[in-house]
C-alpha cells in the first residue's frame, strides 16, 4: 500500500519579479515504512514540495497549480478544511529545519508536545500532559523537563523536542526538512540514530529532505534528486550511488570533498542554479552540463526508466556518459605541486604560545581558548576542526588581533604581534588577513563590489591615484574569478559563491602572507563550495600563501589541510598531519567525531561510535579533561587533572591521559 | 521577583535625582526674578530686595541651593514652598495629583484595552474591508493632536449637541471627553503596532509548526501568536506612558480640570520654581513606576525575561558561547 | 526562495541601484505618495508664503473680526480681524522651520551619542545611557515646556527645547542599530583591514543605520510640529505676533463654543501635516525594509 503518491505536482509563487516556478511536474511515491530522500541544492524546490503535501504553502503568493497528492489513496487536494486539519499532525507530521525557530518561545515544550496529542485524540489535558512526558523520555530527554521553555534547551535538544512533537500521534508519514543541518556532527549522529530507530519502531514512512548525500546514504531506502523544481534522477540507494545516470547527480558527487580519498582538485559544477522565474528552455541543467549537446537546449527530457525503477531525466544518459575528467571551472593558474614538497627547509611563519582568550560573561569567565600552542610553516595549511562553541573562531580572531588575547603570545615571523596598536597593527595587517564565514553578513550591504575590495587599499594608502586603484581592483577581481561587469554591483545582487569571492579578493588586496579562513565555505552549496575551495588552493600555490583553515566540516578540512588540529571546548585534543589524523586517530573524541560523519557512499562498512551527552560549558570549567563527561574511558584522573599534549607518534600530538592504553601503543 | 523590583526601584533613585538636577538648573535660567515677583511691586529698596532674596535663600551659590533642595527632598520629602502662595508645594500637589493620575491611568488603560484587541482583529482580517477601515482610521487618528481634538470635542459635544460637559470634573460624564482625547493618539499607534507585530509573528517558523499540527486558525492566533506579538507592543506602551501623561496635562487645562497641568502652567507664568520642579518630579516618578509595571508585564509574557528575574545565573549557560564571544 | 533572486537580471543594474529600488517600491505605495505630496506642498507653501497668502498676516481690521468663511476670507478672520488663511500660511513657515531645526539638532547630537555609546560599549555606554534614562523619565512635552520657559520664546530657543526633548529617542534608536551592526562580520572585516574606530563609525556604521534614521526623522518632523503647537498653545515657544498654528488655536480658546473656524482650520493644518509626514515615513519604512522585498 502506498502511503503517499504525488502525481504531476506544479507549484508556483507569484512575485513582483514574475512567476517563480518552484515545483514543476513532480511525481513520486512512498511505501509503508520506507524512507525517501529528496536531495538538491538551495532553491531546488524541496521545501516547497514538502509544504505542498501538507497544503501549507503560503497563499498568496503560492499556488498549487495542478497535481494530485494521494495520502493512502485519499486526495489531499480535495480535502475540506476540517479533513485537512485532522490529517496534519495526525497522519502526516513535519520536522522543520531550524530547531531554534521551530518552537514557540513562550510555551513550555511540554505544552507544545501535549497540544498535538490533545488536538487529535479524545483525551483529557492530564492525559496529554502525561503523553508529552512519555514522548520526551522517548527522545531521550528527562520527562520532568516538560515544564521548561525552549530557550533552556540546546540546539540538539530542541530538535529532539521537535521530533517528539512530530511523533506524538504516531503519524503514517513524517516529512523531515533538513532535520540535522543546523546541528553539530556528533549531535547529528545522535539525532539521526534516534530517528532511525524510532521510525522503525513506530513503522512510519519518512520523506527526508536534505542536501547532504552522506545523510541520505545512512538513512534512506530510495532517493530523488531534484534540480530546478524537477526530479532529475530517482532510484534506490544502489542506483543513485553506484549506477549514477544523470550528469547533475554526477556533478554533486564530484563536488564533494571526501573523507577517505585524497584528491588534489575538486570538480565543481559550472555556473549557478537557474533563475526560477526564467528557466532555460529544454533541459534546465543544460547550461551547466559538461555533456550538453545542441539538442539539450531544445528538447525538454522526460523521466525515463533505466531498469528496475531507476529513472533519470536526460536525453543522453542512456548512452552511458563516461565520467571524463570534466575540466573544472577555469583554474586561475595551473596548480603546482604544493610548496610543502619543495626542498627548502620549512620555515615557521606563525607561532602561538600558550594562547588564552577569556571572556567575562554574566554567568562567569568563559574560557573560549584555553592554553593553545602550535606553529604553522610558510606555505602550508593548518586545519582547525571542532564543534560549535569549541573556540575555533575565537582562536582565529585572536591570531589576527580582532579579539586581543588574554594571555600568551602570537609570534609572526618571529615578532610578537599579540598586542599591537595603531600604526604597527595596521602594518601587521598587511601581512595577515581574514576571510569570514558568512558571505551575507561579511560584506557591507551598502557598498559596491569595487568599494568592498578597494577599502583595505584605501585605508593603507596603497595606491597613489584613482586609476591605479581601479586597475588594482580589476586585477584582484580577475584573480578570484569575478567578472568585471560586476564591479558596481551590490552584494545583495550576487549569490553566495560570488560574495565569498569578494571576501577572498578583499583579503588578498594587501598581498598578505597569511590568511585566517574562518569557515569560508560552510554557508555555500556543495557545487559552489567546490569552486571556492579550488580557488583557495590555486591562490595558495601561486602566491605561496599560508592558511589557517577553521571549519566544522571534516571532509573539507581533510581536503584542504596539510596539518589538522582538533579542538574541544577551548582546548586542543589532537594535532598531526592530515592523513595521519584520518588514518590513525588517537584521541577518543577525534575517533567519535570521525565516526559520526555520514559518508556519501554505500560501499563502506562503518562502525559508529555514538558519543552521548553534549559539550561541557566553557564557562568556569572544572579542572580535568573537558571531554571526561562524554568519554567512555574516563577515569578519576581525567576528571581532576587536565591532560597535557604529548607526542605519541612522530609529529602526532595528543592530550589524553590514557591515549596509549586505548590505542594499544 | 521581589529582588528584581527592589533592584529596579534602586535604579530609579539616581534617575530621579538627575531629573531634579536638570529641572532645578533649568529653573534658574528662567527669565523673571522671583524676588521681585514675591515683593509684588516695582518700588522696593535694596534692603527689602536683599532681605527677600535672603529669605528665599537665593543669595547663596547655585550648588549650595541645589544641595539643600535635594537634601530636603530626600530626607523630608520637602519640595519647598510655593513662591506664589507660600504654602508647601507638597500640599498643593497632594490636592491635585489624584485627579491627574486618575486621568493618566484611565487614558493609558483605554488605549491599551481598546488598541491591542483592535490591532489583533485587524491583523487577523488582513486585507479585508474591516482591516482597511481600521488601518486608515488609525493613521488618521495618529495624526490628530490631543489638545486640538479636545477643543473640537468641546465644540461638538458640549457647545453644539449639549450631551457632555465641557469643563470641571464632577461626574463620570466629565471624564469621557478628556480621557478619550488624551488616549486617542496612543490608541491609534497601539493599533498599528499590534497589527504589524502580529503580522510579523505570523510569518515565523513556529507558527508554521503550529499549523502543521493541524489546529484551527483561531487557536494558532490566540495560543501561539498572541503572546509573542505582544512583546514589542508592551515596549511601545512603555514608551508612550510619558506621551500620554504629558498630553493629558495639557488637556486638563482645556477642560478646566483642577489637576497638575493647570498648576504647572500658572507656575510657569509666575516663575514659581518650586512648583515647576515639584510637578516635573512627581510626573517623572509616575512615568518610572509605569515603566516598572510594564517591565513586570513583560515577565508575564516572555519566559526568557522571567527566568532572568528568578535565577540570574542558572540561565544563560546554555546560550551559545559564540553569542557571548561576539558580544564581548 | 523567491527572495534570493540575485542572478542574471540583477547583474546588469549598475551604480546606485539600491536607492532606485527604494524609490520604485515607494512609488507603488499610494498612501506614501500622498504623504510626500503633502510634505512637498507644505514646503513650497512655506517658501513662497508671501506670494500665496492673500493678505498680510499682521494687518488688523477690528471692524471685520470673527467673520465666517466667505469669498473674501476663505477661512474667515480671527479675533483681531486678521485673515486666518494668510496666518496659517505664514504659520506653516515657522512650524516647518522650527521643526526642521529641532530635527537636525537632535539628529546630530542624539545620533552621535547613540553611535558612540553603542560602538564603544562599556563605561561610556553606561554613562550615556543613564543620562538618556533621565531625559526619558521626564515626559517630552514637560521637558520642552521647562526648557522653553527657561530659555524664553523665539525660533532658536523653541527649536532647542524641542530638540533636547527628542535627543533621547534618536540616541536609543541609533545605539540599538549600532549594537546590532557592531557584531556583523563586515564590521570585523573592516577592522581586519586596519580601519580605525572613527572610520568604521563614519563609513560603515552610520550609512547602515540610515534607513531607520530616515524613517525616524520623517516621522519626527510631524511629531515636532505638534509639539511646537502644543508649546505655543500653552503660551510658550514662538511668541506673537509671529503667527504659529498652536498660537492661533490658542487664541480660539475663548471662542470655543461660538466661533469654530479659529479652532478647526489651524487644527486641520496641524493634523494634515502630521498625517503627511506619518504616512510618508510609514511608506519609507516599508520601502527601505529589505525583508519586504519579495
Amino acid at each position: 500500500m502506498k502511503v503517499l503518491e504525488i502525481k504531476d505536482l506544479v507549484i508556483e509563487y507569484q512575485t513582483m519579479d514574475g512567476t517563480v516556478h518552484a515545483v514543476n511536474n513532480i511525481s513520486l511515491d512512498l511505501d509503508e515504512g520506507e524512507t525517501l530522500g529528496l536531495v538538491g541544492e538551495t532553491g531546488a524546490g524541496k521545501t516547497t514540495t514538502a509544504l505542498g503535501v501538507l497544503r501549507l504553502i503560503p497563499d498568496p503568493p503560492g499556488v498549487i497549480k495542478q497535481g494530485q497528492i494521494l495520502l493512502k489513496g485519499k486526495d489531499v487536494m480535495e480535502m475540506t478544511p476540517e479533513e485537512l486539519r485532522a490529517m496534519r499532525g495526525n497522519e502526516i507530521s513535519m520536522i522543520f529545519q531550524d530547531p531554534m525557530t521551530a518552537l514557540n518561545p513562550v510555551l513550555t515544550v511540554g505544552e507544545q508536545i501535549a497540544e498535538i496529542y490533545f488536538l487529535h485524540n479524545d483525551c483529557s489535558k492530564a492525559e496529554s500532559a502525561a503523553k508529552a512526558r512519555e514522548m520526551l523520555e522517548m527522545v531521550g530527554i528527562p520527562g520532568e523537563r516538560a515544564d521548561d521553555y525552549p530557550h533552556q534547551f540546546s540546539g540538539g535538544m530542541k530538535q529532539r523536542v521537535v521530533i517528539a512533537i512530530a511523533l506524538a500521534c504516531q503519524p503514517s508519514l513524517i516529512i523531515a526538512d533538513e532535520p540535522t543541518t543546523a546541528l553539530d556532527v556528533t549531535i547529528q549522529a545522535q539525532v539521526l540514530d534516534m530517528m532511525k530507530s524510532l521510525k522503525d519502531r513506530l513503522e512510519t514512512s519518512m520523506l527526508l529532505i536534505t542536501h547532504d548525500l552522506g545523510v541520505v546514504a545512512e538513512v534512506c531506502d530510495k532517493v530523488a534528486i531534484m534540480y530546478a523544481g524537477e526530479i532529475v534522477e530517482y532510484g534506490t540507494l544502489e542506483h543513485i550511488f553506484n549506477q549514477t545516470k544523470h550528469p547533475y547527480t554526477m556533478g554533486l558527487f564530484n563536488s564533494l570533498p571526501s573523507l577517505d580519498k585524497d584528491a588534489d582538485r575538486l570538480v565543481p559544477i559550472h555556473g549557478l542554479m537557474p533563475d526560477p522565474t526564467d528557466l532555460p528552455t529544454g533541459c534546465p541543467f543544460h547550461p551547466r552540463c559538461p555533456y550538453a549537446r545542441p539538442e539539450c537546449a531544445q528538447t525538454h527530457p522526460e523521466l525515463t526508466e533505466y531498469g528496475d525503477g531507476h529513472l533519470a531525466r536526460c536525453l543522453f544518459c542512456g548512452e552511458g556518459l563516461v565520467q571524463d575528467q570534466a575540466e573544472a571551472e577555469e583554474p586561475v593558474q595551473v596548480s603546482e605541486p604544493k610548496s610543502s614538497q619543495s626542498p627548502v627547509e620549512p620555515e615557521v611563519l606563525l607561532e602561538a604560545k600558550h594562547l588564552k582568550k577569556y571572556f567575562q560573561t554574566k554567568s562567569g569567565l568563559l574560557h573560549a581558548v584555553d592554553d593553545i600552542s602550535f606553529t604553522i610553516e610558510r606555505g602550508r595549511t593548518l586545519g582547525v576542526v571542532g564543534e560549535s562553541g569549541c573556540g575555533k573562531s575565537t582562536l582565529g580572531r585572536a591570531l589576527i588581533g580582532l579579539n586581543e588575547a588574554t594571555d600568551g603570545q602570537v609570534l609572526f615571523e618571529g615578532k610578537d604581534v599579540t598586542h599591537l596598536k595603531g600604526r604597527e597593527r595596521q602594518k601587521f595587517l598587511t601581512d595577515m588577513q581574514m576571510i569570514f564565514q558568512d558571505p551575507f553578513s561579511s560584506l557591507d550591504p551598502r557598498k559596491t563590489v569595487f568599494e568592498q575590495i578597494a577599502a583595505p587599499l584605501r585605508i593603507n594608502k596603497v595606491c597613489r591615484s584613482k586609476s591605479e586603484l581601479e586597475r588594482k581592483v580589476a586585477e584582484l577581481m580577475d584573480t578570484v574569478g569575478l567578472a568585471r561587469r560586476l564591479t558596481y554591483s551590490y552584494p545583495h545582487e550576487l549569490d553566495g559563491g560570488r560574495r565569498q569571492r569578494i571576501g577572498v579578493a578583499r583579503a588578498l588586496a594587501l598581498e598578505p602572507k597569511f590568511i585566517v579562513c574562518d569557515e569560508p565555505v560552510s554557508a555555500l552549496d556543495v557545487s559552489i563550495q567546490a569552486q571556492v575551495l579550488n580557488l583557495l588552493q590555486d591562490l595558495q600555490a601561486t602566491k605561496n600563501l599560508t592558511y589557517i583553515f577553521i571549519t566544522h566540516d571534516l571532509s573539507v578540512v581533510r581536503h584542504i589541510s596539510d596539518d589538522i588540529m582538533v579542538m574541544y571546548v577551548g582546548t586542543m585534543v589532537e594535532k598531526c598531519a592530515s592523513h595521519e589524523l584520518f588514518d590513525y586517530p588517537l584521541h577518543p573524541y577525534t575517533k567519535g567525531m570521525l565516526s559520526a560523519v555520514p559518508i556519501p557512499s554505500i560501499n563502506v562498512e562503518k562502525k559508529r561510535i555514538i558519543m552521548q551527552g553534549e559539550l561541557t560549558s566553557p564557562v568556569d570549567p572544572k579542572p580535568g579533561c573537558r571531554f571526561a563527561n562524554r568519554c567512555p574511558y574516563a577515569t578519576e584522573e581525567c576528571r581532576t587533572v587536565q591532560p597535557v599534549q604529548e607526542e605519541v607518534r612522530p609529529k602526532h600530538f595528543v592530550a589524553c591521559h590514557h591515549v596509549r592504553e586505548i590505542n594499544g601503543l | 521577583m521581589l529582588k528584581f523590583i527592589g533592584k529596579r526601584l534602586l535604579v530609579m533613585i539616581p534617575v530621579l535625582l538627575g531629573v531634579l538636577i536638570i529641572v532645578y538648573a533649568l529653573s534658574c535660567f528662567m527669565p523673571g526674578d522671583p524676588v521681585i515677583n514675591k515683593l509684588g511691586t516695582q518700588s522696593y529698596t535694596q534692603e527689602q530686595y536683599d532681605a527677600m532674596e535672603h529669605q528665599l535663600g537665593l543669595d547663596q551659590p547655585f550648588v549650595v541651593r541645589l544641595g539643600s533642595y535635594l537634601w530636603g527632598v530626600v530626607t523630608r520629602l520637602d519640595l519647598g514652598e510655593s513662591y506664589a502662595t507660600n504654602r508647601p508645594v507638597t500640599e498643593s500637589l497632594a490636592q491635585r495629583i489624584g485627579v491627574s493620575i486618575r486621568l493618566g491611568l484611565m487614558s493609558l488603560c483605554l488605549a491599551a484595552l481598546l488598541g491591542i484587541p483592535v490591532g489583533i482583529f485587524s491583523a487577523v482580517k488582513q486585507n479585508t474591508i474591516p482591516d482597511y477601515t481600521i488601518t486608515t482610521l488609525s493613521i488618521i487618528l495618529a495624526s490628530l493632536p490631543g489638545f486640538w481634538l479636545a477643543m473640537e470635542a468641546i465644540l461638538i459635544f458640549a457647545a453644539k449637541l449639549h450631551v457632555l460637559p465641557a469643563s470641571g470634573l464632577t461626574s463620570w460624564k466629565h471624564y469621557i471627553l478628556p480621557v478619550a482625547c488624551a488616549s486617542m493618539m496612543t490608541l491609534a499607534s497601539l493599533v498599528r503596532m499590534t497589527r504589524s507585530s502580529m503580522l510579523e509573528v505570523i510569518r515565523q517558523d513556529y507558527i508554521r509548526t503550529a499549523r502543521s499540527k493541524g489546529m484551527k486558525e483561531k487557536r494558532v492566533i490566540f495560543k501561539h501568536a498572541l503572546k509573542n506579538a505582544l512583546i514589542p507592543v508592551i515596549t511601545v506602551l512603555g514608551n508612550q506612558v510619558g506621551m500620554v501623561v504629558g498630553g493629558s496635562i495639557i488637556i486638563e487645562t482645556i477642560f478646566n480640570i483642577p489637576g497638575m497641568g493647570s498648576l504647572m502652567l500658572s507656575a510657569i507664568n509666575q516663575r514659581d520654581y518650586p512648583v515647576i520642579m515639584g510637578v516635573t518630579l512627581v510626573t517623572s516618578v509616575f512615568v518610572c513606576v509605569c515603566n516598572l509595571a510594564v517591565d513586570l508585564v513583560y515577565s508575564l509574557v516572555d519566559p526568557q525575561i522571567r527566568s532572568q528575574f528568578t535565577s540570574g545565573k542558572k540561565r544563560a549557560r546554555k546560550e551559545k558561547p559564540a553569542r557571548e564571544e561576539a558580544a564581548a | 526562495m523567491s527572495r534570493k533572486k540575485d542572478t542574471a537580471s540583477g547583474e546588469q543594474l549598475r551604480k546606485s541601484s539600491q536607492w532606485r529600488d527604494v524609490w520604485i517600491r515607494l512609488r507603488r505605495n499610494k498612501l506614501a505618495m500622498v504623504g510626500m505630496v503633502i510634505a512637498v506642498l507644505l514646503a513650497l507653501m512655506a517658501i513662497f508664503a508671501p506670494l500665496i497668502a492673500p493678505y498680510d498676516y499682521q494687518v488688523q481690521d477690528v471692524a471685520h473680526r470673527l467673520q465666517m468663511p466667505s469669498r473674501d476670507h476663505l477661512m474667515g478672520t480671527d479675533n483681531m480681524g486678521r485673515d486666518i488663511l494668510s496666518r496659517l500660511i505664514y504659520g506653516g513657515r515657522i512650524s516647518l522651520l522650527v521643526s526642521l531645526l529641532a530635527v537636525i539638532v537632535s539628529l546630530v547630537f542624539g545620533g552621535l551619542l547613540g553611535a558612540v555609546s553603542g560602538y564603544m560599549g562599556g563605561k561610556v555606554d553606561s554613562i550615556i545611557m543613564r543620562l538618556m534614562d533621565i531625559l526619558m523619565a521626564i515626559p517630552g512635552i514637560l521637558l520642552a515646556v521647562c526648557i522653553s520657559a527657561a530659555l524664553g520664546g523665539g525660533v532658536w530657543q523653541t527649536a532647542l527645547a524641542i530638540a533636547v526633548a527628542g535627543i533621547a529617542g534618536v540616541c536609543r534608536l541609533v545605539r540599538g542599530q549600532t549594537l546590532t551592526l557592531r557584531n556583523q562580520e563586515y564590521i570585523e572585516a573592516a577592522r581586519a583591514s586596519g580601519s580605525g574606530t572613527l572610520r568604521i563609525l563614519l563609513s560603515n556604521i552610520i550609512p547602515n543605520c540610515l534607513a531607520p534614521i530616515i524613517v525616524n526623522t520623517t516621522m519626527s518632523i510631524g511629531g515636532n510640529i505638534m509639539m511646537i503647537s502644543a508649546l505655543s498653545f500653552v503660551g510658550l515657544g514662538v511668541q506673537p505676533p509671529i503667527p504659529e498654528w498652536g498660537a492661533i488655536l490658542n487664541s480660539g480658546r475663548e471662542y470655543v463654543s461660538t466661533f469654530w473656524p479659529l479652532i478647526t482650520f489651524p487644527g486641520i493644518a496641524i493634523a494634515l501635516t502630521m498625517f503627511g509626514f506619518n504616512v510618508f515615513g510609514d511608506g519609507l519604512r516599508d520601502a527601505l525594509d529589505p525583508k519586504l522585498k519579495q
